[in-house]
């Protein structure tokens, strides 16, 4: 049932059209469907609960929607005719589907077939669909004579620290629900038949009878070893300097097969194949189709010089890098790109954010109510690299700023750090005066109208360093006070090497 | 003598780096000595009760970071201040030397009422050492062009002088005090403390 409810779930406008076409459906799916009950009942369950489509159950269905966009990517399959759409939940399937399950499937996918209309797009889609139904269940029959004692728990093959994915239904899957590949033979992962292995550092997804067999090197290493993500935008090289081979698995591309290839669990025939290079638009080397799936990602160099989020096609060990470098502060984009600073409100509007969250965590880190009310842990918790210093970003963070959300986090964050430095005795004992107008108005490094002598650090109003054509009086100070102290030096000499003139020394 | 009276007092302690600000407070407040050598970060105060003129008054003594890079923040706490109290190693000239410094940059930013007579105190501390640098006339003589400073030499780690001084300076302060409400009936260090009563629950915190 819980299987039924998600691939339900993943399919985006399947359930409005469920609710809106109702209790005809519903009537008709009963009649159908009587022999499953279980089948039924989360039919009704769903129709149930979504037959008033209140505004409320509505934005929930959206969120599930935008929850499985990704599934929705990956899953290799055409998009589904709009007229097809509700029978959708008993065409689709995923790794957990049963045997039976697929043979329903494939029963319902030929009446549908007998009933379309000739050449129309619904009968088009059903029919490969129909083919795909059967190549899968072919594959989870042969899946079914698997060894089904699962190995070791835990695993090291070339980097990956892979985990053993107990066969059947758990809960405590590391994913959800959604139909997995084995990221080495390309076939499903059927986990309700097959055991698998997954990789905690980079997710790497394999068959039992697979794992053993990897040769990708885990994007975990890889990406430890190069550091930072690439920052040249697709560094094409060229297919003749990769000699016709693919950059992982070195199977020819562009030429007749001397080995079979899988591709998505389906053989393909040697005599008439025709391996399409594919471009990852990270490394800007051909891949496979095995090895590239045609995922999609934000590219980090594209981000960085072009400001551009647009999701390009990708290999699978650059996807897999790709997600690893998301979360990590590394790209110092006012030295890499510093004119998208003026050209972007949202990103000197970020900046200036982090500028003045740095100086409250000064303040903050310094003082022992706010430790003790553990502000900086609650408020901003892993992410303290953003207070730590302005000029290290994540490539989350930049798409963060493009949607505008890092500046809301950012905003709220810096209320929270306001709220309590104005209200704390301990801090705002360490505000600071102007000693210009020398007025008893305290300010921070973090007011608006401020300024902060480079050189020293001293704090005075805008206005009126303005007034005292930028120069810092404390500066001058010491400056003044160093000249004094060389004279002084001087004349010392002076005096030691002219005894007729020497002072008694005061030591 | 005087028609408002002032229970706080407040104190604040400078000097260069590890000449020993933070022990000279702690041997006086807490009877306590360390030999481990522990930056301050940033600026804090303890609090004492002394009994002055058969007066009880609360000393706040505001014990501050030398070294320059734990001074990132502010200082608006100088503002108020009833003494300073300037220290230097006898051992170290050029924590002698600085002494100018920072009774210069305390003035600008205290910026008393009469910068001319507001009480300092000179301490020339670490005198149980046997390297000593600074005579005791060098220091005199600087105290005395500087208004008559009074100036004490005493080890925190020996606990010499150091209650004598301390005593020396709750005394100056509150004659300060005195001073301040002669001129004027609304004297200028209560606007601080008034700020900080106005805001809710924090009347009473110390951070002690």
């Amino acid at each position: 049932m819980n299987t039924l409810r998600d691939s339900l779930a993943s399919i985006p406008g399947a359930v409005q059209n469920l609710a809106t076409a109702a209790s005809n459906y519903y009537v008709a799916a009963r009649n159908s469907q009587g022999q499953n009950d279980s089948l039924s009942t989360a039919a009704e369950d769903r129709l149930s609960a979504s037959s008033t489509p209140t505004t409320e159950s509505l934005h929930s269905f959206n969120e599930i929607d935008s929850a499985s966009g990704a599934i929705l990517v990956s899953e290799k399959s055409l998009p589904i005719p709009a007229s097809l759409v509700k029978e959708q939940w008993r065409l689709i399937f995923n790794s957990e589907a049963s045997v039976q399950d697929l043979q329903e499937a494939i029963n319902h996918c030929k009446d549908l077939v007998l009933i379309s209309e000739e050449n129309s797009e619904e009968r088009r889609w059903l029919v490969r669909h129909l083919v795909d139904l059967r190549y899968s269940l072919e594959e989870l029959q042969e899946a079914q004579s698997d060894k089904l004692e699962v190995g070791p728990t835990v695993k090291t093959v070339v980097g990956h620290h892979f985990t053993a994915r107990q066969r059947g239904i758990g809960k405590t899957l590391p994913l959800p629900t959604q139909r997995n590949y084995c990221d080495y033979c390309t076939g499903i992962i059927w986990s309700v038949v097959q055991a698998s292995y997954f990789c905690t550092d980079c997710r790497y997804m394999a068959h039992q009878k697979c794992v053993d067999k990897v040769t990708r090197v885990c994007a975990h290493v890889i990406a430890s070893e190069r550091q930072y993500p690439i920052l040249e935008i697709c560094p094409e090289i060229g297919l003749a300097a990769q000699q016709y081979k693919c950059m992982e698995c070195q199977t020819l591309l562009n030429c007749t097969l001397h080995t079979t290839i899988q591709c998505f669990g389906r053989k393909s025939k040697p005599e008439n194949s025709w391996i399409e290079p594919r471009l990852c638009d990270y490394t800007g080397l051909y891949f496979c189709p095995s090895c590239h799936w045609n995922d999609q990602s934000v590219i980090p160099a594209r981000v960085v010089h072009n400001w551009d989020f647009l999701p390009r096609k990708v290999s699978r060990s650059a996807l897999q890098e790709i997600q690893l470098f998301l979360d990590k502060p590394l790209i110092r984009l006012e030295e890499a790109n510093p004119k998208l600073f003026v050209f972007l409100e949202k990103l000197a509007t970020v900046k200036k954010l982090r500028t003045n969250l740095v100086y409250m965590r000064k303040y903050l880190s310094e003082c022992r109510q706010a430790l003790e009310d553990k502000i900086l842990e609650t408020q901003i918790g892993h992410r303290r690299y953003l207070i730590q210093s302005n000029e290290l970003y994540s490539i989350n963070d930049l798409e963060q700023t493009e949607n505008g959300t890092l500046a809301d986090y950012l905003h709220k964050v810096f209320n929270c750090f306001d709220k309590h430095i104005r209200s704390c005795s301990m801090c705002m004992a360490k505000a600071y005066i102007c000693e210009i107008c020398s007025n008893d108005e305290v300010i921070f490094p973090f007011d608006d109208g401020c300024i902060i002598c480079d050189m020293c650090n001293s704090i005075y109003h805008r206005v009126c360093m303005t007034r005292k054509n930028m120069i810092c009086p404390k500066c001058v100070r010491v400056q003044e006070r160093r000249l004094q102290r060389e004279r002084s030096i001087e004349s010392k000499e002076n005096n030691e090497n002219n005894p007729n003139n020497a002072r008694p020394n005061d030591i | 003598m005087a028609t408002r009276k002032k229970s706080l007092l407040k104190v604040i302690i400078l000097g260069d780096s590890s000449v020993g600000k933070t022990s000279l407070m702690n041997q006086y407040v807490s009877k306590r000595f360390s030999n481990q050598y522990k930056a301050t970060i940033g600026a804090d105060f303890c609090t004492k009760e002394v009994v002055v003129d058969d007066r009880v008054v609360t000393m706040q003594i505001w014990d501050t970071a030398g070294q320059e890079r734990f001074q990132s923040l502010g200082v608006a706490f100088y503002r108020g201040a009833d003494c300073c109290v300037l220290v230097y190693d006898v051992t170290s000239p050029n924590s002698f030397k600085n002494l100018d410094s920072w009774r210069d940059e305390f003035l600008i930013q205290a910026s008393p009422r009469d910068p001319e007579h507001f009480p300092f105190v000179v301490l020339g501390n670490k005198v149980d050492m046997d390297n000593r640098q600074v005579s005791t006339r060098r220091a005199q003589q600087w105290c005395q062009s500087k208004n008559d400073i009074p100036y004490f030499e005493t080890s925190a780690k020996e606990g010499i002088n150091v209650e004598l001084a301390f005593q020396t300076i709750a005394k100056n302060a509150l004659a300060q005090e005195a001073e301040v409400e002669l001129y004027n009936e609304f004297p200028d260090q209560i606007r601080l403390n008034a700020d900080r009563n106005n805001r809710p629950g924090n009347a009473d915190n110390c951070q002690c």
